[in-house]
């Protein structure tokens, strides 16, 4: 499979084409170029089965946006029938009549397809989360966290670890309950099972810890370093001051696009802000060691996923900022037909990069399992 | 204070001000912008203010782990988080959700920065265990992690029995409606229909306008809580209560006897 720092790529791009676009052509095509990465490489994973359950889910939220629009949105000039208005009264201080909500009335044509583009759009999130968690294996991605989140990263990776020991655990503990003729009947039997599994976890946590000391996990400076006296001391003061300024920034960023209507001001100092920041946790990242004791290689079709995503990453970003109505569909007030531009389309069908890459390059076979199971 | 502590302390508050920003920008927009109803931040605002949150959240979990962390409290944190993030599994009525009760206890016992991080990655790793993982993930990482920060600020009642327990729950009832109301922002001044419907002026007395002034907005959002957001958070907040009531003294005897086995140190 796929080195993760390329999956990451290719989730940035699938995520921008995604979110960032609002038309049914170009949603149905991402998540076609989506679906397809799961179809060549995805099924033979030990999680396929869950992709199914996601794309369920992902149904149910169209219909319930389609519903919400339709019930809710009277807007529109393409009447398709009307349904018997229902109308709440809510009384309101400090308002001039009484507050209306509304649901029926006119169901127009207009609100079914926008419902239906926003329901598709909540449908390629899900697909593309979906599909990166099938293919993706989450230690080798906690493994290429940046440096100086390290310890977040083993933490979520030992709490992803514990999830299914924890399923074991409960089974065991209600199998001893129920032979001393424990039996489960209410909220008030919750307490026994929790505190038990609370119990077995927190033990298992200090054997975790023993054989992290006893593998030299940490290996930490001695402590006299935070005190500023040597050079490890000073360089973190440094790094942190550094951090705290952009932060400054930021916020005054924040402030100056609160209060100013001339947005260009706010945003270029929070900009400005961003980049410090990123660059200077990237160098906070470059003074931490780590030894690995498996590496993750970089192949051929690595390359070629990450140059895909970025293409295609870089496409939609540059259409959002010169011409955002090209990729925003809005069907108000009189539905026409979306736009479709091909090159647009096609940088949307580079997405499924993933599925052909390895083919091409003859690095992936196709009936590996991806887990190494 | 060290210098290093009082820069710690700094980051800590200007990553949170910023992040409590972006959750409560549609109080201080002066820019009329009226998205057409549907997903929340559909228009420009989503991927920069959950980029920011993002980042805010990076800087924090860094910050608080340059306050070294070993082992046993990696070790812990990790088992914890993976407990509680499987209680999010536990089904409930309404807006009821069994993951709030533990960092709540956490943070009370272990201390606020332990709680903060026990919230926000008990959030993130629940997100990557049941595909919850989208663009609300940021806003319930700060919000979760918040309220395991602040319960490592109250007042400690050791030794006090039941009073101690019960104000916990109090607390977990309150917090619980607060999630709530946090958790809200991220969407609600993007609820407004599309203008020229007969809808959209009259429902506009519980939605966000623009420019009618920071009152006007607190008032119309405490309206649109009291209506619609109330009832659903009224499951979390009970939940909360009534979990706290019936684990808390055991489990907060537990997490004592583990912490003097572990020698955790407050810093």
């Amino acid at each position: 499979m796929y080195h993760p720092k390329a999956w990451g790529l290719w989730l940035l791009a699938s995520l921008t084409s995604v979110v960032l676009t609002k038309n049914p052509f170009y949603l149905l095509v991402a998540i076609l170029a989506v679906g397809a990465n799961y179809v060549t490489l995805g099924r033979t994973s030990p999680t396929a089965r869950q992709w199914g359950v996601f794309l369920r889910i992902g149904l149910i939220l169209v219909l319930f946006s389609v519903a919400f629009n339709l019930l809710f949105v009277s807007a529109g000039d393409t009447l398709l029938f009307t349904l018997p208005t229902l109308r709440w009264k809510l009384a309101t201080p400090l308002q001039q009549g009484p507050a209306l909500i509304q649901i029926g009335g006119q169901v127009t044509l207009e609100s079914l397809v926008y419902g239906l583009t926003t329901g598709l759009a909540l449908m390629g999130v899900l697909v593309t989360f979906a599909t990166f968690n099938t293919l993706v294996d989450h230690y080798q991605l906690l493994r290429s966290t940046p440096a100086f989140l390290y310890q977040s990263a083993i933490v979520a990776s030992i709490a992803i670890t514990f999830v299914p020991q924890m399923v074991v655990a409960q089974r065991e503990i209600r199998e001893a309950q129920a032979l001393r003729g424990h039996r489960f009947r209410g909220v008030r039997d919750l307490l026994p099972l929790f505190v038990a599994l609370l119990t077995e976890g927190l033990e298992r946590s200090i054997t975790l810890a023993e054989s992290m000391d006893a593998r030299g996990f940490g290996g930490q400076p001695p402590p006299a370093s935070l005190t500023g006296t040597d050079r490890a001391g000073r360089s973190e003061l440094l790094f942190k001051s550094i951090i705290a300024l952009a932060l400054v920034v930021l916020v005054s960023g924040a402030f100056a696009l609160s209060y100013f209507p001339n947005k260009a001001v706010g945003g270029t100092t929070m900009l400005a802000g961003g980049v410090m920041l990123v660059a200077v946790l990237w160098m906070v990242g470059q003074t931490v060691r780590r030894s690995r004791y498996r590496r993750d290689l970089w192949r051929r079709s690595d390359s070629l996923v990450a140059a895909a995503s970025i293409t295609t990453t870089l496409v939609i970003l540059a259409t959002w900022v010169t011409h955002r109505s090209a990729l925003i569909f809005y069907p108000y007030p009189r539905l026409g037909w979306p736009p479709f531009d091909p090159l647009i389309g096609l940088a949307l069908l580079l997405i499924a990069a993933p599925a052909l890459a390895g083919r091409l390059t003859g690095e992936v076979a196709y009936d590996e399992t991806p887990y190494g199971y | 204070m060290t210098k290093s502590q009082f820069l710690s302390t700094l980051i800590l508050a200007l990553a949170s001000v910023l992040g409590g920003w972006a959750f409560l920008y549609p109080f201080f927009s002066p820019t009329p912008q009226r998205p057409p109803m549907g997903m929340a931040h559909t228009d420009d605002a989503p991927l920069i203010f959950i980029l920011l949150l993002g980042l805010c959240l990076v800087v924090i979990v860094a910050n608080l782990e340059t306050r070294r962390m070993d082992a046993r409290v990696v070790a812990v944190l990790g088992v914890l988080v993976g407990i509680n993030a499987t209680l999010r599994l536990v089904p409930g009525p309404a807006g009821f959700s069994a993951m709030f009760f533990l960092p709540i206890l956490c943070g009370y016992v272990f201390g606020a920065d332990f709680g903060f991080l026990m919230g926000a990655l008990s959030m993130l790793v629940s997100g990557i265990i049941t595909s919850g993982v989208g663009p609300w993930l940021p806003f319930q990482m700060f919000a979760a992690g918040w309220m395991g920060m602040a319960s490592g600020w109250l007042p400690h009642f050791s030794g006090r029995g039941r009073l101690e327990v019960f104000l916990l729950a109090v607390w977990g009832a309150l917090s619980g409606f607060l999630y709530g109301l946090v958790m809200n922002l991220w969407f609600w001044p993007y609820l407004v229909s599309p203008g020229g419907g007969p809808a959209a002026g009259e429902l506009g007395s519980t939605t966000w306008e623009p420019s009618v002034g920071l009152l006007q907005t607190l008032v119309r959002y405490g309206l649109f809580y009291l209506t619609t957001s109330l009832w659903w958070d009224a499951g979390r907040a009970i939940g909360n209560l009534l979990l706290l009531l019936l684990l808390g003294a055991p489990v907060l005897r537990l997490l004592r006897r583990f912490r003097q086995r572990f020698q955790f140190s407050r810093q």
